[in-house]
């Protein structure tokens, strides 16, 4: 191998490389200016169909103001990385596979998903938005009203956030977890804050009831002692008349014969009622001065 | 024994019975004779030392005694006079106090108890 041979081999290898080389930087340049001129035509469109206040109603746009960026503006840089990264693609394809181009092929076929996984957010956001509004002014007289606007809004928010990070392909064995962590927690306000409310209400119905069974009793105890008063008084005034003192026995039935059942088991013997006694002294009346029973209390009569 | 007139309506409506088959015609005689009506008030403080001398009884407690007293003086002969002949100086003490169980109730109500 010649000096010669060797030139030669190496100035055909630049020769080769040139080119590629040349192609390669013009490619980038051509692109990186069609990526800003997309960025640019895709921040006006975007702001021209009012996407930002699209976004606006579900709140993305205060998110974003902390990173100094507006939604639109977003989905422009969006569009001019993904335009950098086709040109990159592209640029480096001229060198023939190579792991550069893998990983950006990669991030490429990535991109779409990304795209639909922001607008799914946005759409989400501005539903939840829409849903709060709706329920704030259907409910809005009720106590709740704010509150259920307000979970009915995080919840479609969720939703969407779920569904993006589906989408952009962020494993559904975090994103189902996490799902059913959110309805889980949810059940759980609502069976302790629905269900506690109650407790209350139930608390005071059983206090009712069982002061009504305390007054039953009472009721039922004072019966039983009134009953037994008046038994025992009729024991006592049927026992001082048979011991001696004489009243004479009414034995015509009364008019309301249904009242005492057990009338028609008085006793028939003349000696516990005598129906007729003869004067005790001849010519006393014994019928117009009657005396009372003696160990019959005698309180001062009322005053009427 | 039954649990007795649970609510004041229903011992209302059995003092109310108590008024028409007895303390009416008993409370009528003795508005007519200071004599009948010494004995009704004997037989008003008699009831009132029976049940809570404390206090005016209140309507349950006296369909209480009145249905005690009845049952228990039914049970031992005694029967309800026919208060239309009855010559009142002569009654008995049970209704005496029938009487004065619709007088206590009477006032307790401040009318007549057959009118509630």
């Amino acid at each position: 191998m010649d000096l010669g041979e060797v030139l030669t081999d190496a100035l055909r290898s630049v020769a080769l490389f040139l080119p590629k080389a040349l192609a390669f930087v013009a490619i980038l340049l051509a692109g990186w200016l069609v990526a800003r001129g997309i960025r640019m035509l895709a921040d006006k469109g975007l702001e021209r169909v009012r996407f930002d206040q699209l976004a606006a109603r579900g709140g993305v746009t205060a998110a974003l103001a902390r990173g100094g960026v507006d939604p639109s503006d977003l989905v422009a840089r969006l569009a001019y990385y993904a335009v950098l990264l086709f040109t990159l693609q592209l640029a480096f394809g001229i060198w023939g596979p190579n792991p550069v181009s893998d990983l950006i092929n990669a991030v490429v076929s990535w991109l779409p998903k990304a795209f639909v996984a922001i607008v799914i957010v946005v759409v989400a956001a501005a539903i939840a938005s829409w849903v709060k509004d709706l329920v704030t002014g259907a409910l809005g007289g009720l106590s709740y009203g704010r509150f259920l606007a307000t979970t009915a809004s995080v919840f479609i928010i969720g939703l969407g956030v779920i569904a993006a990070l589906n989408q952009i392909g962020v494993a559904t064995t975090v994103t189902m977890p996490i799902l059913i962590a959110v309805l889980a927690t949810v059940a759980g306000i609502l069976i302790v804050g629905v269900g506690g409310g109650l407790v209350r209400p139930m608390q005071s119905r059983w206090d009712t009831w069982l002061d009504r069974a305390g007054e039953e009793s009472t009721r039922v105890a004072e019966h039983a002692r009134a009953y037994a008063a008046g038994q025992a008084d009729a024991t006592q005034v049927l026992a001082d008349r048979s011991a001696g003192t004489v009243y004479p026995a009414q034995r015509t039935a009364p008019e309301d014969a249904g009242l005492y059942v057990s009338q028609q088991a008085a006793p028939a013997e003349p000696d516990a009622y005598p129906q007729e006694r003869e004067p005790l002294v001849p010519g006393f009346d014994s019928d117009q001065t009657q005396p009372l029973p003696n160990d019959v209390p005698r309180p001062a009569p009322r005053r009427r | 024994m039954d649990r007795g007139p649970t609510s004041p309506d229903q011992a209302r409506q059995v003092l109310a019975r108590y008024a028409r088959v007895v303390g009416d015609a008993g409370r009528a005689a003795a508005a007519a004779d200071p004599g009948v009506l010494a004995i009704l008030d004997q037989a008003t403080a008699s009831v009132g030392d029976a049940l809570d001398p404390e206090r005016r009884p209140p309507l349950l407690e006296l369909a209480s005694y009145a249905d005690g007293l009845t049952d228990k003086a039914t049970a031992l002969g005694w029967n309800l006079p026919d208060v239309t002949t009855l010559d009142w100086r002569r009654a008995d003490q049970i209704t005496w106090r029938l009487v004065a169980v619709c007088d206590i109730a009477a006032a307790v109500l401040g009318r007549d108890v057959t009118a509630g």
